[in-house]
C-alpha cells in the first residue's frame, strides 16, 4: 500500500444487533441470532433454523427516515445496505468532515428478494426487476449517501466484502476518491436457502464451526461496512488497515481444496503486505461457515500457515450471525475493528470437539485486555476465491 | 507508467473470434440480437461445454481467445464485469423452485447462477491461483473491472491483466428486462469483449478509463485529464442507441465533425456492451481504418491516433481513451 490506510467509520445490522454497539454487546454476552424464521416466506418455515435481521422492510425504512409508503421500491438488500452503510458514514463524517467518497459494495444475489415473490407471478409488467441487478443496492447507498461520484459492486460470492475493501484502498491510493466505504450486504431469499438446501450443506441445528461433528452453515442476512481514509488526511481513526490479498484456488467451483491452497494463499500474502510477523497476529475471525469442507480445508491452511500447535487465538462468529453471504466480509471485518478498539477476543459458540485431522481448537471463552493488536479476518466463496485482510491497532 | 492493450477478443451479433471486423452488416429481424457462436470447442473440452450456460461458455472461450493472441498462458490477474450475471442458470433455478414450490431443485443451476462463475471458471481451466475479481455495475460493470485493472498494474502487482465484460439474453431474460427503463427504445443483444492489459510494450495505448455519474460531462476537463484536447480526437466511438438519441446530443454536438462509430444498433444494447466499443477502437488503431457501414456520419477515417470511446445510460457515463504507441 503506497499510503497508510486506516478505518474511520464502521456500520453493521445482522441478526444479533442492528448497529455496530448491539453487534458488540451480543457478541461479548455469546447471545447467538440465530432462530426458528419469522420473517422469510418459504415452506422450510419449521425446518430450517436462519440468521434474521429482526425487523421489517417498513421498519427498515423507518429507520432510515424514508417514508414506509415508497418502502416496495426498494429492495429489502438495498435496506439493508443503507442502514449500516449510513452508520459508518455518519461516523466519519462526524469526526473527520465532509469528502469525496465513493461507494464500493458487494452483494451476491441483489434484488433476488424482491425477484423471487413476483417472478412468474406477474405478466406484463417486469418493472418490479428494476431492483435486481446486483449494482441497484449500491447505488441506493450512493444516492441516500449523496455520494454519487463513483459507486459499483462485486460479487465474487461470499468473499466479496474483503474484495470491495481492496477495490476501494486502491481508489485511495490513486486519489481517485477521498473516502470510500467498502463492504457487503445480502438479504435472506428463498433462492440462497434452497440453493444451500440442494447443496446440502445447511444445519437444522445450530452450526458448529470447526467442531468435530459440524453439519453445516446457517443461513443469515445483514450488511458490515466501513469507511477507510488516508491516515495523513484524518483527525482520528479507530484502526489500521494494514494487509489484504486475494487469491484464487482453482480447484472447484464450490468446493474448498483439500490442502487450503487458495486460503493459504491469501492468508501468506496478506501477512506480506502487512509486515507482521505471523507469529504477530493475535486473533483470526475465521471464514468458519460450519461445513464440513470449508473448516477443513482452512484449519488445514491455517496449520500449515502458523504451524501445527501455533495458531494464534480463532473463532468464526458465524455462530453468532449466521452465514450472511457477500455481508459477512463486511460483518466481520466490523468485528474485527471492534476486537481492537475494545480489545476483546470472541468466544466460538457451539464448539465441543476438535476436528481429528487439525487437533484446532477455537477460542471458547471472552477474552478481555489480552491485548489484541493484529486481527486478521478471511472470507471465502463459490469459484475458488479467497481474501483475507488484517487490521491493527 | 503506459499501459497497452496487448490483445482483444470480441463476441457479437456481428463478430466473433476474428482478425477483422464484418463490410457488411447482419440484420435481424428478431425481437433482439444474439451473438455469432464460435467454434467453442476449440477452447473448452465438450464435457464442460455441455454444462455451460451461454454466458460462461461465451466469456470462457473469448478470455481463453484473447490469451492465446497475446500469447500468456496464466495472467497475473482476472478481472471479469458482468451486468447480469448468470441469468441463464438464475432463471433456471427460480423457475424450479418456484413451479415445484422449494422441492428440492437442481444444484448445478444454483453453483452456475453466481455471477463470478465465469472468473471462477477460466481460474480452474488456467490453474490460475491468481487475484479474481467480477464487477457487476449495470452498465460500468465492465468499465469498473477495467479501472481496477488499470490500478494493479499501476501498482505493479501485475503485468499482464485478463479483463473483459459479457453478458448473456436468452428469451427468458428478453421478456423480463425488456421494459427496464434503461432498455426502453433500444434492440437488445448479448456478448462482450476481453483484453489483455499490460504493461509491456504494445501498439495500442490504453490511457485510462473515467467513470462520470452526472446529468453532464465536460468533455474537454475529461480530456484534458489525459492530456489531450478534443482536436486530438481522430475517432469517436459512441453508444448511440438510435440515430438522435437524446443522451448523447451533447456528445454529438462536441464531436460531429469527427469520425463517428457506432454500434449499438448493430449488436444491440447490453450492460457490458461498451466492452465492444473499446474492440472496436482497439481495431481502429490497429487496422488505420474501419469498415464504412460502422460509422454514423460516413466521415472518412484518417490517420487514427487517439480514439475516445464513450457511453451514456441515463446519466452513468464512461469515457475510455486509447493512442497509438
Amino acid at each position: 500500500m503506497s499510503d497508510t490506510i486506516v478505518v474511520t467509520g464502521i456500520g453493521v445490522i445482522c441478526s444479533i444487533g442492528t448497529n455496530a454497539q448491539e453487534c458488540f454487546t451480543s457478541l461479548v454476552n455469546e447471545q447467538s441470532g440465530i432462530d426458528s424464521i419469522q420473517y422469510l416466506e418459504t415452506v422450510h418455515k419449521d425446518k430450517f433454523k436462519l440468521g434474521e435481521v429482526k425487523r421489517s422492510n417498513a421498519e427498515l425504512a423507518t429507520m432510515l427516515d424514508l417514508p414506509v409508503s415508497n418502502v416496495h421500491k426498494y429492495s429489502r438488500t438495498a435496506l439493508l445496505a443503507m442502514v449500516s452503510a449510513n452508520e459508518a458514514f455518519k461516523m466519519a463524517v462526524s469526526v473527520n468532515g465532509e469528502k469525496t467518497t465513493g461507494i464500493v459494495s458487494s452483494t451476491t444475489v441483489g434484488g433476488m428478494d424482491v425477484t423471487e415473490k413476483r417472478f412468474l407471478k406477474e405478466t406484463g409488467d417486469n418493472s418490479y426487476l428494476q431492483t435486481h441487478p446486483c449494482g441497484d443496492s449500491s447505488k441506493e447507498i450512493a444516492k441516500y449517501l449523496n455520494s454519487t461520484d463513483y459507486y459499483t459492486t462485486l460479487n465474487t460470492a461470499c468473499s466479496s466484502g474483503t474484495n470491495a475493501l481492496i477495490h476501494g484502498v486502491r481508489l485511495l491510493n490513486h486519489g481517485i476518491v477521498d473516502r470510500v466505504v467498502v463492504g457487503g450486504v445480502d438479504a435472506l431469499t428463498k433462492f440462497t436457502l434452497n440453493g444451500f438446501n440442494s447443496l446440502m450443506i445447511l444445519d437444522e441445528d445450530y452450526c458448529k464451526p470447526f467442531d468435530a461433528d459440524r453439519k453445516g452453515l446457517n443461513l443469515a442476512e445483514g450488511g458490515g461496512y466501513l469507511v477507510l481514509e488516508r491516515k495523513n488526511e484524518v483527525e482520528k481513526y479507530l484502526c489500521q488497515l494494514r494487509g489484504f490479498a486475494n487469491a484464487n484456488d482453482a480447484y472447484h467451483q464450490t468446493a474448498s481444496s483439500p490442502n487450503g491452497d487458495g486460503a493459504f494463499k491469501s492468508m501468506s500474502e496478506a501477512l506480506k503486505m502487512s509486515g507482521i510477523k505471523a507469529s504477530s497476529i493475535d486473533y483470526i475471525n475465521v471464514h468458519g461457515t460450519g461445513t464440513q469442507n470449508n473448516d477443513l480445508s482452512e484449519g488445514v491452511a491455517l496449520n500449515r500457515l502458523f504451524g501445527e500447535g501455533k495458531v494464534p487465538s480463532f473463532s468464526s462468529t458465524k455462530s453468532y450471525t449466521g452465514h450472511t453471504l457477500a455481508g459477512a466480509a463486511g460483518i466481520e471485518a466490523v468485528f474485527s475493528v471492534l476486537s481492537i478498539i475494545n480489545d476483546v477476543i470472541y468466544p466460538n459458540l457451539n464448539f465441543s470437539r476438535p476436528i481429528e485431522e487439525l487437533k484446532l481448537v477455537p477460542n471458547t471463552k471472552l477474552i478481555k485486555n489480552g491485548g489484541v493488536k493484529n486481527v486478521m479476518s478471511n472470507s471465502f466463496g463459490f469459484g475458488g476465491n479467497n481474501s483475507t485482510v488484517i487490521f491493527s491497532k | 507508467m503506459a499501459l497497452y492493450i496487448k490483445s482483444s477478443d470480441c463476441i457479437s451479433a456481428q463478430a466473433t473470434f476474428g482478425s477483422y471486423l464484418p463490410e457488411e452488416l447482419i440484420n435481424t429481424d428478431a425481437s433482439f440480437y444474439n451473438c455469432i457462436k464460435p467454434e467453442y470447442k476449440k477452447y473448452i473440452s465438450p464435457k464442460l461445454l455441455r454444462r455451460m450456460s451461454p454466458i460462461i461458455r461465451n466469456g470462457v472461450s473469448c478470455s481463453l481467445s484473447a490469451l492465446q493472441n497475446a500469447e500468456i498462458d496464466n495472467p497475473d490477474a482476472i478481472i471479469v464485469g458482468t451486468a447480469l450475471g448468470c441469468i441463464k442458470d438464475t432463471t433456471s433455478f427460480l423457475t424450479q423452485l418456484i413451479e415445484d414450490n422449494e422441492a428440492l431443485p437442481n444444484p448445478t443451476h444454483f453453483i452456475q447462477s453466481t455471477h463470478n462463475t465465469i472468473a471462477g471458471q477460466l481460474a480452474l481451466l488456467l490453474k490460475c491461483s491468481n487475484y479474481n475479481f467480477t464487477f457487476s455495475q449495470m452498465h460500468n460493470s465492465f468499465e469498473c473491472a477495467l479501472l481496477d485493472a488499470q490500478l494493479l498494474l499501476l501498482d505493479n502487482e501485475a503485468k499482464n491483466v485478463l479483463v473483459g465484460g459479457v453478458d448473456e439474453l436468452t428469451e427468458t431474460s428478453y421478456e423480463l428486462i425488456k421494459d427496464l427503463e434503461c432498455y426502453k427504445d433500444a434492440k437488445l443483444g448479448e456478448g462482450g469483449a476481453f483484453f489483455v492489459l499490460s504493461s509491456d510494450e504494445s501498439e495500442v495505448v490504453f490511457k485510462g478509463v473515467s467513470i462520470i455519474n452526472s446529468s453532464q460531462c465536460d468533455f474537454n476537463d475529461e480530456l484534458q485529464k489525459y492530456g489531450l484536447s478534443i482536436d486530438d480526437i481522430d475517432l469517436v466511438v459512441a453508444g448511440d442507441k438510435f440515430e438522435d438519441d437524446p443522451s448523447y446530443s451533447d456528445f454529438h454536438k462536441t464531436f460531429a465533425e469527427k469520425p463517428y462509430l457506432w454500434y449499438k444498433p448493430f449488436v444491440g444494447e447490453f450492460g457490458t456492451v461498451s466492452s465492444i466499443a473499446l474492440y472496436l477502437g482497439v481495431k481502429a488503431i490497429e487496422d488505420q481504418s474501419i469498415p464504412a457501414c460502422w460509422t454514423k456520419n460516413k466521415a472518412k477515417i484518417e490517420a487514427c491516433n487517439n480514439v475516445l470511446i464513450y457511453n451514456n445510460v441515463g446519466g452513468e457515463q464512461s469515457l475510455m481513451l486509447l493512442s497509438i504507441n
